[in-house]
């Protein structure tokens, strides 16, 4: 994978729309706001749409007068842009439906990251990782993130606690992550994020 | 938050796991936006978290998983979603067939006789519009046919015939497929249209016009029978 680095180059060059950083831009940031958006639970056409316009945003102030002042903190700016884009959406949401203050914070549960696009060459590598695994760790991983079952319940269940929870799956991802190579995984999260 | 403490803190999985509260949440979000490091970690563990949902779905528990579920409530095993899912599926398909299929076909049967009938149904030929003034009515509650010119096919593969309410959305769609170019088709319209003002639209699609080209328009109202004023 070519290394970007936000920097004064990597912003002038997107300022003056090249094609190759832009296509960089786009497919870096799209995965990151996705995850950052399905941390709020929103439906997939929500984060689509503030994902949508989050891009819009950071577009447009690079290219307006004065344009990011700091482009070493390009990537904080996105995020900020993203928390503006959020609040909006939630203000102009309890008009019609008041929030409650738990839909606004950490709900406890997992992450849902269904729906992004997986190529055969990823499923094939989680099928590996997945097959190495202890049996025990296989049916955790599938009681907490595919039939999303309360985390309390599933840790007494198998007699384990959160931290092995924690550290399983930072093994799980050490693990594919080898498998799959940075390259492939640079290339398979932007395959997804050019969704 | 510094990359230290991210990696401290075990914050990537604690964050896919929903276990950060919300102040050290943002401030991971921000970190990971400006860290590629970070940032790598979180989209790998993501898209290892996504495919094994997809992976998961298609292999069957463990036997040993199974063994977890509690003894001393077997009957409670029936509501697991390896039975319950596939139960509440079959029955949903059931009550759907039922509501969509037999009880429509029996009211529509009820609604025939057994003797000829005069009709005089609307004509909606194409590339003529009508105005509100001249909307034909339709009676409420019963199936009601109109003849549509289905026009020939160049320069468009296809059709769709489409019910729109007074407000514009979308009620029902009917694809119209190009075998039907040049014909005249009767469109049964479903017998459980609300009263009230509509419109119906034929447009033809083609691979210039994926959204496709309105063609026609023709205003109906759907009225309680009795109120039909008689032409």
């Amino acid at each position: 994978m070519e290394l970007y680095s936000f920097d004064d180059a990597y912003v002038r060059r997107l300022r003056e729309g090249d094609p190759s950083t832009e296509t960089h831009f786009v497919a870096y940031f799209h995965q990151l706001l996705s995850i950052k958006l399905r941390a709020r639970y929103l439906a997939m056409d929500t984060v689509d749409d503030l994902r949508q316009e989050t891009m819009i945003r950071v577009i447009r102030a690079l290219r307006s007068e004065g344009g990011i002042r700091q482009p070493e903190r390009l990537g904080a700016f996105v995020n900020s842009v993203c928390n503006n884009v959020l609040q909006e959406h939630y203000r102009a949401s309890s008009r019609s439906q008041p929030l409650e203050e738990s839909q606004l914070e950490n709900s406890g549960k997992v992450l849902n990251l269904e729906g992004l696009l997986i190529s055969e060459e990823t499923s094939k590598n989680v099928r590996r990782v997945l097959k190495s695994l202890p049996q025990r760790d296989r049916d955790l991983i599938r009681a907490i993130f595919f039939e999303e079952r309360d985390k309390d319940d599933v840790c007494r269940e198998f007699g384990v606690d959160r931290d092995y929870l924690r550290v399983l799956l930072h093994r799980a991802k050490d693990k594919f992550r080898q498998a799959l190579g940075e390259d492939q995984i640079a290339s398979a999260t932007h395959g997804a994020g050019a969704r | 938050m510094d990359h230290t403490d991210a990696t401290r803190l075990g914050a990537c999985e604690k964050y896919l796991l929903g276990e950060l509260p919300p102040s050290l949440r943002s401030e991971f979000e921000e970190h990971y936006f400006g860290c590629t490091v970070c940032a790598a970690e979180l989209n790998s563990a993501a898209l290892f978290l996504s495919a094994s949902r997809q992976v998961l779905g298609e292999t069957p528990v463990s036997a040993r998983a199974e063994h977890l579920t509690s003894p001393a409530r077997p009957w409670l095993a029936w509501f697991r979603p390896a039975f319950a899912v596939p139960a509440l599926a079959a029955l949903l398909l059931l009550i759907g067939y039922q509501n969509f299929l037999v009880i429509p076909h029996w009211k529509n049967l009820a609604a025939r006789t057994d003797s000829p009938r005069l009709l005089h149904p609307p004509y909606v030929r194409v590339g003529v519009s009508r105005a509100a003034e001249t909307a034909f009515q339709v009676p409420a509650g019963q199936p009601f046919d109109i003849f549509l010119d289905v026009p020939s096919a160049p320069p468009y593969q296809s059709f769709l015939f489409r019910i729109e309410d007074k407000s514009g959305v979308t009620r029902f769609s009917l694809p119209v497929p190009s075998s039907e170019s040049g014909k005249a088709a009767v469109v049964q319209l479903p017998s459980n249209l609300a009263p009230g003002s509509y419109q119906l639209v034929l447009l033809g699609l083609s691979t210039s016009s994926l959204s496709g080209d309105e063609i026609t328009r023709a205003p109906f109202l759907v009225v309680i029978p009795g109120q039909i004023e008689q032409h």
